[in-house]
C-alpha cells in the first residue's frame, strides 16, 4: 500500500514561508515577489480592522497551498456593519489540486472564522474557476457581479502589455506551460478601425508580432471591445467564451481548428484548470 | 447642480472628517460597503498623484468626492470611487468629477482607463457618454452565514430599525431562520428585543440562511422570495399586509462595494 504524503496545517510564520508563499501565489495569480509577501503579512489594516492571517498546508516540508483571512466591516443597512472575516489569495501547487487540500484549509479558516466571534465571511474569486465550486459547496452563494467600464486610449500599448503579462505568468504557472507545451502558432486579431494585432507562441515564449504572419494558424475577426470582453471572461458566454463569443456573432474565425481555438480561449481569459 | 455651481478642488486632510459623513450618508442606500474612518481619506488626500477630487457648493460644502489612480508602468488608469451627497442629483455631480479625473488621467498618459464597480447602476448614465464600454467580468463577490443564531443576533438592529417604520402594525414578530429565532415586540415606535417569549406571536417568518442573506444583500426580492415559497410567513395577516410588513423589513437594496479585498 502507497504510504500517504505527511500533510500539515498550520499558521504561516514570518521570516520562514514567504518564499513559499511567493511561489505558489504567483503561480495562481501572477508575478508575486517574497519581498510583497512580507508585507502582505505584516499588514496590519490602517482602518483597524485588525491583521491578516494566513494558513498554509505543508507536505513534506513543502508549503503547497494557503488561505488567507482579514477582518471587516461591511455595511448591512440601516447605518449597521456587521463583522465579516474576508477569505483571500487561496491558491494551491497546481501539482497538489484536486485533493481537497484547499477545502481542508478553507474549512480550517471557516472554523477559525467561528471561534473568533464571525457569524459570516465573504470573498471575491472568479466565476469560471473550479474554487468557485468549492465554494458553494462549503455553503458560499453568490451575490455580486463585477461590472466594469472600460476605454482604450492606446490600444497598441494594451496589447503589448498584454503579451508581456501571458510571458510573466506562464514563468509561474505549470499548467500553462503544459497546455502549451508542443503548441507553437500564431494568432492574428483583425481590429477593425484598431488594425491587426498579432502575436506568436514559439520556444516557450509569447511574441508580439509587428507585422502580420502570412500564413497564421488563427485569424479572428472581431472588435476591440468584443475582444476585451473576452478577455474579461464575458460571464454570460460560462466556460467556453471563444466559443460562446463566435456563436453570438461578437467573433468570426476566419481560420482555426477547434483544439486550437480551445487553447487560445485559455489564453485569452487566463483560466488553466479544466 | 449644473457645472457652474460647482467647484472642483483638490482634495485636502482637512475634509476628511466632511468626507466620511457625506459616506456615510451615501452608503444608507446601499448594502456591502466597508467601514471607514477619518484616517482613510487622510491618507488619500496624503497621496501627491493628484487624482483625488472634491466638488463643493457655493456655500463651500463638499457635496462630491473622487478617488482613482494612476499606474505609470501598466498606464492604467482606475477609478475606484465616486461619492456624492444622496440630497443632490448623483449623475451631474459625479459627471463633473469624473470629467476632471479623466482629463488628467489622459494627461498622465494612460492607455486605459477603467471604472469597476459593484454594482452602481448610475454608472451607465455617465460612462456609455464618455466613450467607455461596459464589461462584465468574472469576479463574483461571495457570502456564507456560519453561525447563524450569530448571524441573527447581528442583525437585531436592522430588524428594529426597519420595525420602527413600519406603520399601521403592533405585535410579536418571530424571525425563524434554521430552528433559531429572534423575537420583537412592537408597540408604537417602541421595539423590544426578546431572546425567547412564549406569548402568542402575531407573525412568524421563516427562512433560511441562504435566503436572509439574499434578502439582505439585496441580491433577492423577498416578494418574489415569499411567492416561491422561500420565505414563508405564518400569520392572521391579510396578504396584501403581510407583503407590505416584508417589504418593510426587507427592503430592496444595491449591493455595492468600492474595496476589493
Amino acid at each position: 500500500m502507497q504510504k500517504k504524503a505527511p500533510m500539515i496545517f498550520r499558521t504561516a510564520e514570518e521570516g520562514r514561508d514567504e518564499a513559499d508563499l511567493a511561489r505558489i501565489t504567483s503561480e495562481c495569480f501572477g508575478p508575486v515577489t517574497p519581498r510583497t509577501l512580507r508585507k502582505w503579512m505584516h499588514h496590519e489594516k490602517k482602518d483597524g480592522s485588525g491583521q491578516d492571517r494566513f494558513f498554509v498546508a505543508e507536505v513534506d516540508g513543502k508549503v503547497v497551498s494557503s488561505v488567507s483571512v482579514a477582518p471587516r466591516k461591511m455595511h448591512f443597512g440601516e447605518g449597521v456593519y456587521l463583522k465579516t472575516l474576508g477569505i483571500l489569495g487561496v491558491c494551491t501547487c497546481s501539482e497538489y489540486r484536486k485533493k481537497g487540500i484547499a477545502t481542508s484549509l478553507l474549512q480550517q479558516a471557516l472554523a477559525y472564522a467561528d471561534k473568533t466571534g464571525f457569524s459570516n465571511t465573504t470573498l471575491y474569486t472568479v466565476i469560471l474557476i473550479p474554487a468557485h465550486r468549492v465554494y458553494l459547496r462549503l455553503g458560499f452563494q453568490d451575490i455580486e457581479r463585477t461590472t466594469r467600464y472600460v476605454k482604450h486610449l492606446d490600444y497598441d500599448y494594451v496589447f503589448r502589455r498584454w503579451v508581456r503579462w501571458l510571458n510573466h505568468y506562464l514563468k509561474h504557472s505549470n499548467i500553462a506551460q503544459k497546455t502549451l507545451q508542443n503548441w507553437n502558432h500564431s494568432v492574428i486579431f483583425n481590429l477593425g478601425n484598431e488594425g491587426i494585432k498579432a502575436f506568436r507562441f514559439r520556444n516557450g515564449r509569447f511574441q508580439r508580432l509587428s507585422k502580420p504572419p502570412r500564413n497564421a494558424d488563427i485569424i479572428i475577426n472581431t472588435s476591440v471591445e468584443s475582444l476585451t470582453h473576452i478577455m474579461a471572461g464575458a460571464y454570460e458566454f460560462g466556460a467556453n467564451v471563444l466559443e460562446n463569443a463566435v456563436k453570438t456573432g461578437q467573433i468570426q474565425v476566419q481560420r482555426g481548428s477547434e483544439s486550437d481555438l480551445k487553447i487560445l480561449n485559455k489564453i485569452l481569459v487566463g483560466v488553466w484548470d479544466e | 447642480m449644473s457645472k457652474t455651481q460647482l467647484e472642483i478642488k483638490r482634495m485636502v486632510r482637512g475634509d476628511a472628517e466632511q468626507l466620511l459623513k457625506m459616506h456615510e450618508r451615501f452608503v444608507q442606500d446601499y448594502v456591502g460597503p466597508l467601514e471607514r474612518n477619518v484616517k482613510f481619506y487622510q491618507r488619500a488626500a496624503r497621496r501627491k498623484d493628484g487624482l483625488r477630487w472634491v466638488a463643493a457648493n457655493k456655500k463651500g460644502q463638499i457635496v462630491g468626492y473622487i478617488l482613482a489612480f494612476h499606474n505609470k508602468r501598466r498606464r492604467l488608469g482606475v477609478i475606484t470611487e465616486i461619492v456624492v451627497d444622496p440630497s443632490l442629483d448623483f449623475v451631474s455631480v459625479a459627471k463633473v468629477l469624473v470629467e476632471k479625473v479623466y482629463s488628467l488621467l489622459v494627461e498622465k498618459g494612460a492607455a486605459t482607463i477603467q471604472a469597476p464597480t459593484t454594482l452602481n447602476p448610475k454608472y451607465s448614465q455617465i460612462f456609455p457618454d464618455m466613450g467607455f464600454f461596459k464589461v462584465e467580468i468574472q469576479d463574483v463577490f461571495m457570502f456564507a452565514t456560519n453561525n447563524v443564531p450569530r448571524f441573527l443576533g447581528e442583525i437585531k438592529p436592522i430588524i428594529t430599525a426597519r420595525l420602527k417604520k413600519v406603520q399601521g402594525w403592533n405585535g410579536t414578530l418571530e424571525l425563524r431562520c434554521r430552528e433559531h429565532s429572534v423575537f420583537f415586540k412592537k408597540d408604537g415606535d417602541k421595539v423590544q428585543l426578546y431572546d425567547w417569549t412564549n406569548y402568542d406571536v402575531d407573525c412568524r417568518i421563516l427562512m433560511d440562511e441562504y435566503t436572509l442573506a439574499a434578502v439582505l444583500l439585496g441580491v433577492s426580492d423577498v416578494e418574489t422570495a415569499h411567492d416561491d415559497g422561500k420565505v414563508q410567513v405564518e400569520t392572521s395577516l391579510s396578504k396584501s399586509k403581510t407583503k407590505e410588513l416584508l417589504v418593510n423589513l426587507f427592503p430592496k437594496r444595491q449591493f455595492l462595494a468600492f474595496n476589493f479585498w
